[in-house]
């Protein structure tokens, strides 16, 4: 007993230094996380593959072809024509820089009353298109990592599962297991769901930006849908590049009908993604996910923000397994007096037999 | 080349955990591929003598396949004790578990060194949602093997 009383003080000690250290450096957290989550969802293919009759070598070759064919066709179809637009933007960012000032000192002459605020906008919206830019930088660069942590991970897959269970003791290790498989369940789902919601998103967003003819549709598609998984700010982050962009290459239409894009996939994500997509996969309700998302905010920043749900949904489920544990505890200890006390009256007398053979061999 | 293709895809230990499984009670009527489907969903585990798999009133989540050593199982209560069985290699106990999701009915002790496999529910449900033919092989089986139980503790009143 004080084994295990003393492996979870130790365990809760070190989970709160990785906890600081996460906040602390949460470029390095999102890595892991991703890593994590690129090896589920290897895995979880590798099952689709073994669910068919397909294993072992095949079902990694199968899966070694169709990663390639996924990252030729990104690095074709996304990755190059990315990093053109990022580019052109950086060769265009003068101009525009010039054209933004030109546009803001006619505004001022046209309301003169906007003149005080004229260096504070163009601070601002400056500092927006960096943050904006530098945030996506940041996800994008981590991927390296994710794709190292996938592979340790599942360089042990087949030893993995029987790995993790071995430190816990043999007395709790039932009541673990189903804890931390509920824990798994619930990260799993809740990434699932970003993933989806940020694929749509960033979707919904370059289609809307070439339907509209905004130059580098793509790259504000991306800057927009990962900018999205932060929550209520994350948008508003995008919002300003890409308003800016708009205003500078097309004028007021361009700018308006930017902003109706953005819009349109901020109702879709918040009506329809969010409500289904959450609320199908986490069991938190959506006055909670609001609640949370703000005090994370207030204690973490930004990384607080994008994980506050799901350190929310663990540290729900660990307290529920924490009670059970303890009313085990205690109910262990009543069963094993009451125990000691038969066997000292009742040595080698039972009081009913049933044959072993209903358990055995039939 | 056979070295290499276990240690990336196959461990030993795995392979003679199988050839385990194929003689326990509840497993025995399982092919290679069903055996092979199985053993992903399955735990291992180790216990003294001594040990308790589990004590009545917890929340059952698996059951539990004797692979090694003797678990005895008993139910006390007040000053009376009854001991239901010693179980040996091969046979399995805690199945209301996959069942039912109510608290266990007896504990569950080690007498002899046990090696033990688990079957929790959460792998259980795993089974019959992704490989419903083994799913339904496996819930007739276990079901096959309550009905026996029951008949048995019947004529014995």
């Amino acid at each position: 007993m004080k084994r295990f009383q003393t492996t979870i003080a130790v365990s809760i000690f070190l989970l709160a230094i990785f906890g600081i250290l996460l906040f602390k450096f949460w470029a390095i957290a999102i890595s892991i996380a991703g890593g994590f989550l690129l090896y589920f969802l290897i895995d979880k293919t590798l099952d689709w593959f073994e669910r068919r009759g397909v294993k072992g070598l095949p079902a990694y070759l199968i899966l070694i072809l169709l990663f390639s064919i996924t990252l030729i066709g990104l690095t074709l179809f996304v990755a190059i024509p990315f990093f053109e637009q990022t580019e052109s933007l950086i060769a265009e960012f003068p101009k525009l820089a010039e054209n933004f000032k030109q546009e803001l000192s006619d505004l001022t002459a046209t309301f003169p009353a906007l003149e005080k605020y004229q260096d504070n906008i163009k601070t601002k919206a400056l500092a927006s298109v960096t943050k904006a830019l530098s945030l996506t930088g940041t996800m994008l660069g981590s991927a390296a990592t994710m794709i190292l942590i996938a592979f340790i991970l599942l360089a042990s897959r087949q030893t993995l599962r029987q790995k993790f269970t071995e430190g816990i003791p043999n007395e709790y290790f039932e009541v673990t297991v189903s804890i931390v498989h509920k824990i798994i369940n619930e990260v799993e789902n809740f990434a699932v769901a970003k993933m989806v919601e940020t694929l749509i998103v960033t979707i919904l967003y370059a289609f809307g930006f070439w339907a509209i003819g905004l130059p580098m549709s793509l790259l504000f598609g991306v800057v927009g849908g990962l900018l999205n998984i932060i929550p209520y700010i994350g948008p508003i982050i995008a919002a300003v590049p890409v308003a800016i962009a708009a205003y500078l290459y097309g004028g007021y239409t361009l700018l308006i009908a930017s902003l109706i894009v953005m819009a349109i996939g901020q109702l879709i994500d918040n009506t329809i993604l969010q409500t289904w997509l959450i609320s199908k996969f986490v069991d938190v309700h959506p006055l909670t996910v609001v609640i949370i998302t703000l005090i994370a905010a207030e204690v973490a920043g930004v990384a607080g923000m994008v994980i506050a749900i799901p350190v929310y949904s663990i540290a729900k489920l660990l307290t529920v397994g924490l009670y059970d544990y303890l009313k085990s505890v205690k109910r262990h200890e009543i069963l094993l007096r009451e125990e000691e006390s038969y066997n000292k009256n009742n040595a080698g007398r039972y009081k009913h037999k049933v044959k072993p053979h209903v358990f055995g061999t039939h | 080349m056979q070295a290499i293709y276990d240690f990336i895809f196959e461990k030993p230990d795995i392979r003679k955990l199988k050839n385990e499984l194929k003689q326990t009670v509840i497993f025995k009527t399982l092919d290679n591929t069903e055996i092979s489907i199985l053993t992903k969903h399955l735990t291992l585990r180790q216990f003294r003598k001594g040990e308790r798999v589990f004590f009545e009133g917890d929340p059952g989540a698996a059951l539990f396949v004797i692979l090694k050593g003797e678990v005895q199982i008993s139910k006390l209560t007040g000053t009376k004790k009854a001991i239901f069985a010693n179980l040996e290699k091969g046979m399995f106990f805690g199945e209301l578990a996959l069942a039912y999701n109510t608290p266990r009915t007896a504990s569950a002790q080690v007498t002899q060194d046990a090696l033990l496999v688990g079957l929790f529910k959460h792998d259980f449900e795993k089974i019959i949602k992704h490989y419903p033919m083994l799913g339904n092989k496996l819930l007739t089986i276990i079901n096959n093997i309550l009905g026996q139980r029951l008949s048995a503790v019947i004529d014995q009143l």
